[in-house]
């Protein structure tokens, strides 16, 4: 089994000139790593710095497989993302975004794959285009997005947000298969119903002292 | 884990983003039914307009290759920019950038914008020669300068599209950023059009359009990361 690792090497991210974090750094290779803190304390912005969607002001990211550090193309499948602000094209089904978003990314879009990616977030029966999705559904498609090439690191922002009972079990038990297996980073005001957080990274406003609050459980 | 190996190539990569575009647009309807709406408007006005003069051929040749250029130029002009500008709009565009380099979905988008082009002219052109009894003595002449002409088009069009489509104004900056580079593809354009419809091969002109082909595309190629990634 290949073994994966995602390092932060001294991230620091400003819009403004005032950094929204700093110096934050830490590796992490199997479990779940929990990234916590007030509202705009930047926990998506550094989701987004890891997924490949950002770049730092400062520092960089570092993402290993079997001890070889993977090149920026690699990591577009290597590690998967889901976050609060990612939408899918609302005239295709949640089948056809999951084909289109694999065939794009190079891999044949096989029938069996796509169902049970669906089947796996509890969206095997939807059908119609995602315009018609409900909030909860919208979710779960994302969930199943960040899964969808079997990434080697998998990156949630918010996962269980709108989801219900039987929402959030789903993405307990892939979050939790996941994490046997690699690291898994997540970032969410409330981590009661997913596994227990091996390492925290805490961002405090401001996040000067961020990466200073990490702390193993 | 291991993570899938990559198993398609870039052509199937970029098919891929072609055909989600275009079955995006059919299923709306509204976008590509605008296009084709104003094109036909363009058509009947001019026709209605330049019609009833009766001008001699020789004077013909120039007003109709540039009013021929103006319709399809401006027919796509209402549907080009959207390649990436809906996107963005949508927020599609974050998953999208997730999975796929910017030279993969340049190419997808600029593929679906020469078909598009490709449709506007196949019933632009004859609806034209129609209504305005257009003769065309090199029909081979004119296929090579809608070709060249469109896929020069196309490809500008999708590569401003990608860089204005992050901006706040995106209309206007793409108009203003457009006209400068469309000037240099549209006057060749006119040019071997004109000599196509007289009979003559415009050698030329058709070569500055395979030339500014060449380097638009590879413009594009080079420049598709930096406009695609953060």
């Amino acid at each position: 089994m290949a073994s994966a690792r995602i390092e932060a090497i001294a991230l620091t991210k400003s819009f403004t000139g005032r950094p929204l974090f700093a110096d934050v750094s830490f590796a992490h290779d199997r479990g779940v790593l929990a990234i916590v803190g007030p509202n705009g304390s930047g926990k998506t912005t550094l989701v987004k710095i890891l997924a490949g969607l950002l770049t730092p002001t400062k520092g960089s990211v570092r993402v290993e497989r079997e001890g070889r550090e993977l090149s920026a193309e690699e990591r577009r499948f290597a590690v998967g993302w889901s976050g609060p602000d990612l939408t899918f094209y609302p005239e295709l089904t949640a089948s056809e975004n999951l084909e289109f978003f694999r065939k794009a990314a190079g891999f044949p879009a096989i029938g069996e794959d796509t169902r049970s990616s669906l089947a796996a977030v509890g969206l095997d029966g939807a059908s119609g285009p995602v315009d018609h999705f409900s909030t909860g559904m919208k979710q779960r498609l994302r969930i199943a997005f960040a899964f969808l090439l079997d990434p080697d690191v998998v990156l949630l922002d918010e996962p269980l947000s709108g989801l219900d009972a039987p929402g959030r079990q789903a993405v307990g038990r892939l979050v939790g298969a996941a994490a046997e297996r690699g690291p898994v980073v997540l970032a969410a005001p409330d981590l009661k119903e997913l596994p227990p957080p091996k390492q925290v990274i805490e961002l405090p406003t401001g996040g000067r002292d961020a990466g200073r609050g990490t702390r193993g459980t | 884990m291991t993570g899938p190996r990559a198993r398609l190539g870039f052509f199937s990569r970029a098919w891929a983003v072609c055909a989600k575009d275009a079955a995006q647009e059919l299923r709306r309807r509204v976008a590509i039914a605008s296009i084709f709406f104003f094109a036909a408007t363009a058509l009947a006005l001019v026709s209605y307009a330049v019609g009833p003069f009766g001008l001699p051929p020789e004077a013909r040749s120039s007003l109709d290759a540039s009013l021929l250029w103006i319709i399809l130029f401006f027919s796509a002009a209402t549907g080009l920019p959207r390649a990436f500008v809906r996107e963005e709009e949508t927020g599609t565009g974050l998953g999208l950038r997730k999975v796929a380099s910017g030279v993969v979905v340049l190419a997808g988008k600029g593929l679906f914008n020469f078909l598009l082009f490709l449709a506007i002219a196949a019933l632009s052109v004859p609806a034209f020669a129609v209504l305005l009894e257009w003769r065309v003595a090199s029909p081979v002449a004119l296929a090579a300068v809608v070709l060249l002409g469109g896929w020069g088009l196309s490809i500008v069009s999708t590569f401003l599209s990608a860089l204005v489509a992050r901006a706040g104004q995106r209309n206007v900056l793409f108009l203003v950023v457009s006209f400068p580079l469309l000037v240099p593809l549209l006057l060749p354009a006119i040019a071997a059009t004109i000599q196509a419809s007289e009979g003559a091969v415009a050698q030329t002109p058709l070569r500055v359009l395979a030339a500014y082909d060449g380097a638009a595309t590879c413009a594009a190629y080079l420049l598709a990361a930096v406009v695609w990634e953060d």
